[in-house]
């Protein structure tokens, strides 16, 4: 009897290790991110909906590419955990996942992570037996929470479509947000530019690149970016010159996209060197208590015109 | 009371510690804060020099764009080039161990040429690193940039390493002004690794030779004073440069070199000072080379060699020193001939083949054997049938050698 169980507990450990594969430069957190991810995946194929959402955080929301990495096309797709449940449930009810995935990149800065996926495969219509061909890419964000890596924000249909129209800044509330993030930098207030924050944001640098997986992780959560501001602001000061291009909240005003332009230089507290630069940021941010809060921000994607 | 004196200990050097990491962090602003070569920019580097290997860590961290993010995070490029560069500036004069990898790193093109040309530099300033001399020759073999290839070539010259000499070469032959001034530029700061390379330029025809005068003017004063450097080698190296530019200022020094206390610098003294003709120079070398000491007598034998060889200065006293009383001195002159294969001694030397003493047959033999000219065979023929079986056998040898050089 034992001998089985052992033999057993050797099969369940060399299916865990085929099923999640061992790459070069692999950490144990790139191991456990390729679990949570593939925990995803199996989800799918079993058409389990708790066994998809155990891989998901509470605070989750999934944006729309459609076709293009430019954040400047991307719209909202689901708001919050609860309204991708709802749409997860429906869909394993409906179709057949038959998919692959594989993933090319991950990036692990302190609790806050990136990576990357390919899905390819078929999915089929359970009441029809309708074949769909799919080959997606996804661009991934997860936090690290007692012990667990959870999926935060998922944007899904990457590709290289061309630009969609922008759709203006029309949001109000979301543009004073910016608005006094950047009176904050400009005024060197701290405290006031890390109270528009969520305590687990990411920031990025796109390093005027579209491709996501060139986006470098810069800033893990909301006290790695109180210590920067605490050594950079007392030596620089800022100018932001910054146009909101566009701004995008969802229809439950839980989850918000904005995408400025802007010209920032600074001056330096020690000498007169001046530096500049233009840039596109893509923000993202979430009203969890009654504010808006920023949840991601990604400096210099794409190459300015 | 111990107590006391311990906590008040601890709290001095606490704020000792604060202190510096303040001043580390004042200067770093101030290089990112201003224009590259600027006053100000140049003023931080000295002052992060002041402070040395407690600063050489930050500075090494600051080479890497990975530092470049979350609490640490620098927006501008250009900024990080400021501090990249001035790191590299600082690092090159500090010279702290283990910094040769992360400098090593930042000389690829993936940097902008200020940066890669700092990183270059302060590679050079290391002094000789296997995986820096490495680093810089790949440089100069694969690099498009000829600035890049010249300070490259130039780095490996400050670690003793020749192989970027025809580099500089054609700098200073070249039309170009820019990458000739980069050339004088590192032929000076290359101080005594630079020395047989412009001396040797200096003295060939070409468009630059009164710069190059002038740079090896200025580099002979600086070797007067390294004559005095705590480090024996550094007087050595000093001695034999200021030897091979021949210049007469630097006289009085080296014949005060003559009573170092390193038997190396005592010699590399007397042979730069033989070079140039002086006969305090001279007369050490020959009277070391009857010296009773085999070690002085060897050295005596070396230095002769590489005087000769260089300036032909010491012949005339060599030659005479073959019909010397002295046994010793018969010999050495004897050695020292055929090692700097001087033809015009080869009718001494045969004459030296009947010498009554056999070390100076031997080493008659033996010299001319290195000279190689055919009409020594009768002379070394004879020496076949010598009582002293060692001869013979150098007189063998010798016969093998004729008409080959």
């Amino acid at each position: 009897m034992e001998s089985t169980m052992t033999r057993l507990r050797i099969a369940l450990l060399a299916a865990l290790f085929c099923s999640t594969g061992i790459y070069a430069a692999e950490t144990p957190e790139t191991i456990l991110i390729r679990q949570t991810l593939g925990t995803d995946l199996s989800g799918h194929r079993r058409g389990d909906a708790e066994l998809v959402l155990s891989s998901y955080d509470e605070h989750f929301a999934a944006y729309d590419a459609h076709g293009s990495t430019d954040p400047r096309a991307w719209t909202i797709r689901y708001e919050s955990r609860d309204a991708f449940a709802a749409y997860l449930q429906t869909d394993l009810q409906a179709n057949r996942y038959e998919t692959e995935r594989t993933i090319p990149s991950i990036q692990v800065r302190a609790s806050v992570a990136t990576a990357t996926t390919i899905d390819s495969g078929r999915i089929v219509d359970r009441q029809s037996g309708a074949i769909r061909t799919i080959k997606e890419k996804r661009f991934w964000t997860l936090l690290k929470s007692e012990d667990r890596w959870r999926v935060t924000a998922v944007t899904a249909e990457l590709g290289d479509a061309a630009l969609a129209a922008s759709q203006g800044a029309t949001n109000s509330e979301i543009t004073a947000v910016l608005e006094r993030e950047k009176e904050g930098r400009e005024t060197g207030d701290g405290a006031a530019i890390l109270a528009l924050f969520s305590e687990h944001f990411s920031g990025y640098d796109g390093r005027n690149s579209l491709n996501p997986a060139a986006w470098k992780l810069i800033f893990s959560g909301a006290e790695e970016f109180e210590k920067h501001l605490a050594r950079r602001l007392p030596h620089v000061t800022y100018r932001i010159d910054r146009k909101i291009i566009q701004t995008q909240v969802g229809p439950q005003e839980k989850e918000a996209i904005a995408v400025t332009r802007e010209t920032v230089t600074t001056q330096h507290a020690s000498g007169e060197a001046q530096h500049a630069l233009d840039r596109y940021v893509m923000w993202t941010l979430s009203k969890r208590d009654g504010s808006w809060k920023i949840t991601n921000m990604l400096y210099n994607f794409g190459q300015p015109e | 009371m111990r107590a006391s004196i311990a906590a008040l200990f601890l709290v001095f050097f606490a704020s000792a510690c604060s202190t510096t990491e303040q001043k580390i962090t004042e200067h770093v602003e101030q290089m990112a804060a201003n224009p590259i070569d600027s006053a100000a920019w140049q003023q931080a580097i000295d002052g992060l020099v002041v402070i040395g290997r407690p600063a050489a860590r930050q500075l090494i961290a600051l080479l890497n764009p990975d530092l470049y993010v979350g609490e640490a995070y620098r927006e501008f490029r250009g900024e990080q080039e400021k501090l990249r560069t001035g790191s590299a500036r600082a690092l090159g004069r500090i010279k702290p161990r283990g910094a040769t990898g992360p400098l090593r790193d930042r000389i690829s093109v993936a940097y902008t040429d200020v940066e890669r040309i700092a990183g270059i530099w302060a590679l050079g300033e290391m002094g000789f690193v296997q995986a820096g001399v490495d680093a810089l020759k790949a440089q100069l073999k694969n690099d498009k940039n000829p600035v890049i290839r010249l300070h490259a070539a130039i780095g490996l010259l400050k670690m003793d390493d020749n192989s970027g000499n025809e580099e500089i070469a054609q700098a200073l032959s070249g039309p170009d002004q820019v990458l000739a001034q980069i050339a004088l530029d590192g032929l000076r700061e290359s101080k005594h690794f630079g020395i047989p390379l412009g001396t040797r330029l200096a003295r060939a025809n070409g468009p630059r030779q009164s710069d190059l005068k002038l740079v090896l003017d200025e580099v002979s004063k600086g070797l007067i004073n390294q004559l005095d450097a705590e480090d024996p080698e550094l007087r050595r190296r000093a001695a034999l440069a200021l030897g091979q530019i021949g210049t007469s200022g630097g006289i009085d020094a080296l014949s005060a070199k003559l009573s170092d206390a390193s038997n190396q610098v005592r010699f590399s003294a007397a042979a730069a000072l033989a070079s140039m003709e002086q006969k305090a120079g001279i007369d050490f070398l020959f009277d070391a080379i009857r010296a009773p000491d085999p070690i002085l007598r060897t050295n005596a034998v070396k230095f002769l060699s590489d005087v000769q060889k260089a300036s032909g200065a010491v012949e005339d006293q060599l030659v005479a020193a073959l019909t010397s009383d002295n046994t010793l001195s018969r010999a050495g002159a004897a050695q020292v001939l055929g090692q700097a294969k001087v033809a015009s001694a080869i009718a001494a030397l045969e004459k030296a083949t009947t010498d009554s003493e056999a070390q100076v047959r031997a080493n008659a033999a033996i010299a001319l054997g290195h000279i190689g000219q055919p009409s020594s065979r009768p002379q070394l023929e004879a020496l076949l049938r010598d009582s002293d079986i060692t001869v013979a056998y150098y007189a063998e040898w010798a016969l093998t050698q004729l008409g080959k050089s």
